[in-house]
């Protein structure tokens, strides 16, 4: 059945319009299932989902050498990973147009109703279609690369860039007006703030230069502490952080995929 | 209005006018201060200088035009490292912008040492490919490891990589000797999790400074060879292969704008214990 | 060559220059510019993402495979992806969920591998060497055991004293009650204060990087173009002292009307 059929002949055609047909059969039926079992059914695709992964990682391995790699182990099911992760691939790719629609119809409707944002939604709706044209035709010819260039480069790029940039100011602000030591915590944070930037930049570096590196006193240069600081203390914490979150991470994961846990995606 | 009232009520805009100053004011100024190389950035130029040539490097980028001032500064100091050590390189991404920005910046060092440096034989398809644009990081890596042709089968100009000079001899996992992520978000874990965990292969990371103090415990544990710790990671890189790049060029500002926020935290806080004194003594006083 | 073609670095950095500034116009105070730019933005990167998604994802993935190497069993991603768009329905939107909680299947059954590839080399190298020693050479039992110094045998125990701290600090399945237990806790608390320093310290530089990014292209790159940085750097000036008369000037009507 899975055989190949020449683009926009007719047994291609014939295959992706039945294709489509039985697909349309099939969530019709799918619609015939009763409420309360329609639970059931999202839990046992989240369980199939993560079952190919779970058993792949699992299953004892055995050698299975292949043309790529005379070394390679695996399982029954390790060949079927590149067309598995493919098809995952592409169906995810499909679902860009979720908040796009969203958007359209947030700025269509300020579109259709008027009032003084009018302007800005149609300055959307123009940058988003110059764009998505620019983008889809850019190979063209060379005014359309050009444009497209413009529009990328020295638009999108520019105004991303800029906007992240915007934060360098509020963070200013924020350390004059809001970074006050009110307790001892606060103190220990602010002194180790301190230390880590002066030992990240040159001129915090020059305050401490005059000690010879090679010296007994050498791990007072602030660029030591700071080192320390990150690689002893720092290290330790936000791995004692990360062992939390990994088995966190780890229960919810277990959770999902057993269908223990309780949200509306699973109602 | 005491100067302490002022202090503390001083308009935010004022401060922003500051942070101006200080950042562009430097940009004038040709002086270089030498920095102190961190251990992390070391250790990621000597491994990088250990790899015989023709070594093959699987160079993740993952930033935006957010992020360029750090991460693209990294990629362009990483990438002249490479492309000096004659070390093969695929660039993979895994969002839209990265794959165009550092195509562009792969072009532009290309034509820089083809110019200045024509021994180094840096030619795209030879000794440089982008893979392009990946949706699904975690399933592309998966799959990658165990057959990379299959899995990225053509390059961003739709050239079947197979076919590719750069690509002989790369089938799986096993062929790369290096991983290098550029990556200003926690997606840098999947590299660890499915490619450098599973087939040990070193990994070297430059994050941006935010990400940087979390990614210390892999440096610890050996799953990170070496890390560019943001923008002055890159600023010690280029000082480390003695070249003047975007990241030096701003190393003034940087450090400036560092003193200027210093100073306004202690500012703040000497103005703060001042009113406290003055109020508690007012009080006192009645 | 047309206009475009012959002018596009031209072109290039004056759109870029403009959009900067535009946006910085917020600096001074939210304002009807800042709110165009913001929303070509919006504009730009919703387009571009649906574009590099076709260009880089399906055409290569989907269509070639399907039109020109004729696999039309690919059709059924597209059902499978369309699935998605069953979330505007409130009828249907359980196709969507189904689709959803395939996703979220796939990633479960994904984190065990991660899980153990991310966190047992970690688990195994918190296990440090305590008692200073040197060099222990490779046997037949063994690899070589590199040597450990007096500091660093404080520094391994001082990193481990932190981890169990701040592990006991996040430690809520039951209560703590011992002595032991709350000081341990309590110091956790104090040890990452050395975090959140560290990271505040890092954030300072992140986002400092990204204006200073700005600044280099205003001054380095779009300055050349109307007569060198100097004169870029000048314009910037003069904005911003205009700015700050303006908001001087504001303060004090707002103060005399106040009185």
């Amino acid at each position: 059945m899975f055989h190949e059929a020449p683009g926009g002949s007719g047994a291609w055609w014939g295959w992706v319009i039945g294709s489509l047909v039985v697909s349309a059969v099939f969530l019709a039926l799918l619609q015939l299932i009763p409420q309360r079992f329609r639970r059931y059914v999202i839990l046992a695709i989240t369980f199939l989902g993560g079952l190919y992964f779970a058993l792949e990682f699992f299953l004892p391995t055995h050698a299975m050498p292949t043309p790529q790699d005379p070394k390679a182990e695996g399982n029954f099911l390790t060949p079927y990973l590149v067309p598995f992760g493919n098809v995952a691939t592409v169906i995810g790719a499909w679902t860009v147009g979720v908040g796009v629609l969203n958007l359209c119809q947030v700025h269509g409707r300020r579109l259709t109703r008027g009032g003084s944002n009018v302007i800005y939604s149609f300055a959307f709706f123009v940058s988003m279609i110059a764009m998505l044209v620019f983008g889809l035709l850019k190979d063209v010819n060379k005014t359309f690369t050009d444009i497209y260039d413009l529009l990328f480069m020295h638009g999108l790029n520019t105004l991303d860039a800029t906007m992240f940039s915007i934060i360098a100011f509020y963070i200013v602000s924020a350390a004059y007006r809001a970074f006050r030591v009110r307790s001892a915590e606060a103190t220990l944070l602010l002194i180790t703030a301190v230390i880590v930037m002066l030992g990240q930049v040159a001129v915090g570096q020059m305050l401490t230069s005059a000690i010879p590196k090679d010296s007994m006193l050498a791990f007072l240069r602030i660029e030591g502490i700071r080192n320390w600081v990150l690689t002893i203390i720092n290290a330790a914490a936000t791995r004692a952080i990360g062992f939390g979150l990994g088995i966190g991470g780890l229960a919810v994961a277990l959770r999902i995929w057993l269908g223990l846990e309780r949200g509306s995606y699973f109602e | 209005m005491n100067i302490l009232t002022l202090l503390q009520n001083l308009d935010r805009r004022w401060l922003y006018a500051l942070l101006l100053l200080t950042v562009t004011v430097p940009f004038f100024l040709k002086i270089r201060l030498p920095v102190t190389v961190s251990p992390p950035t070391q250790k990621l130029y000597d491994k990088i200088e250990s790899m015989p040539e023709g070594s093959f490097v699987l160079f993740g980028v993952d930033w935006g035009p957010g992020t360029r001032g750090e991460n693209g500064a990294q990629t362009e100091v990483m990438m002249r490292h490479l492309m000096q050590r004659k070390i093969r390189f695929a660039l993979l991404a895994f969002a839209p912008e990265p794959s165009v920005l550092c195509q562009n910046i792969a072009v532009k060092l290309q034509k820089e040492y083809n110019e200045t440096h024509p021994e180094y034989g840096v030619q795209e398809g030879v000794t440089w490919v982008n893979w392009g644009y990946k949706v699904d990081q975690v399933n592309i890596l998966k799959a990658l490891v165990r057959d990379v042709p299959a899995t990225v089968s053509a390059d961003v100009h739709n050239h079947t990589i197979a076919d590719l000079p750069v690509m002989k001899g790369i089938h799986s996992a096993k062929d790369i000797s290096l991983i290098l992520n550029v990556n200003p978000t926690a997606s840098y874990q999947a590299y660890i999790q499915f490619v450098q965990g599973p087939y040990k292969i070193p990994m070297g990371l430059a994050p941006t400074a935010v990400m940087a103090p979390e990614t210390y415990t892999y440096l610890d544990s050996g799953q990170l060879v070496g890390m560019l710790n943001g923008l002055q990671g890159a600023i010690e890189y280029e000082q480390l292969l003695g070249v003047i790049g975007r990241a030096t060029v701003d190393s003034n500002s940087l450090s400036f704008a560092h003193l200027l926020i210093i100073s306004l935290i202690l500012l703040g806080n000497i103005a703060m214990l001042l009113e406290r004194s003055q109020r508690a003594r007012a009080g006192g006083a009645r | 060559m047309n206009w475009i073609s012959a002018n596009k670095e031209a072109i290039g950095l004056w759109i870029g220059a403009i959009c900067t500034l535009g946006l910085y116009s917020v600096l001074y105070k939210e304002n009807k510019l800042y709110r165009l730019f913001e929303h070509i933005f919006l504009g730009l990167a919703t387009g571009f993402g649906v574009a590099a998604t076709w260009n880089e994802v399906l055409k290569p993935k989907w269509w070639e495979p399907i039109w020109v190497k004729g696999q039309w069993w690919w059709i059924l991603t597209l059902v499978a992806g369309l699935l998605y768009y069953f979330i505007y329905s409130r009828k249907y939107n359980w196709l969507a969920r189904a689709m959803i909680g395939f996703f979220l299947g796939v990633a479960s059954g994904q984190s065990f591998q991660g899980f153990v590839n991310d966190l047992w080399p970690q688990i195994r190298t918190s296990f440090k060497p305590l008692i200073p020693h040197a060099l222990i050479a490779k046997t037949a039992d063994h690899p070589a055991i590199k040597a450990v110094t007096l500091p660093d045998a404080i520094n391994n125990l001082i990193f481990m004293v932190t981890l169990l701290c701040v592990m006991s600090y996040f430690f809520f399945s039951f209560e703590q009650k011992h002595p032991v237990q709350k000081g341990m806790a309590k110091m956790g608390r104090w040890l990452m204060m050395f975090t959140f320093g560290a990271i505040f310290g890092s954030t300072i530089m992140a986002r400092l990087a990204l204006l200073i990014d700005r600044m280099d292209y205003l001054l380095n790159d779009f300055g050349p173009r109307i007569g060198g940085p100097v004169v870029m750097f000048g314009l910037l000036m003069a904005l911003t002292v205009l700015l700050l008369v303006l908001v001087t000037a504001q303060k004090q009507q707002t103060d005399a009307e106040t009185e």
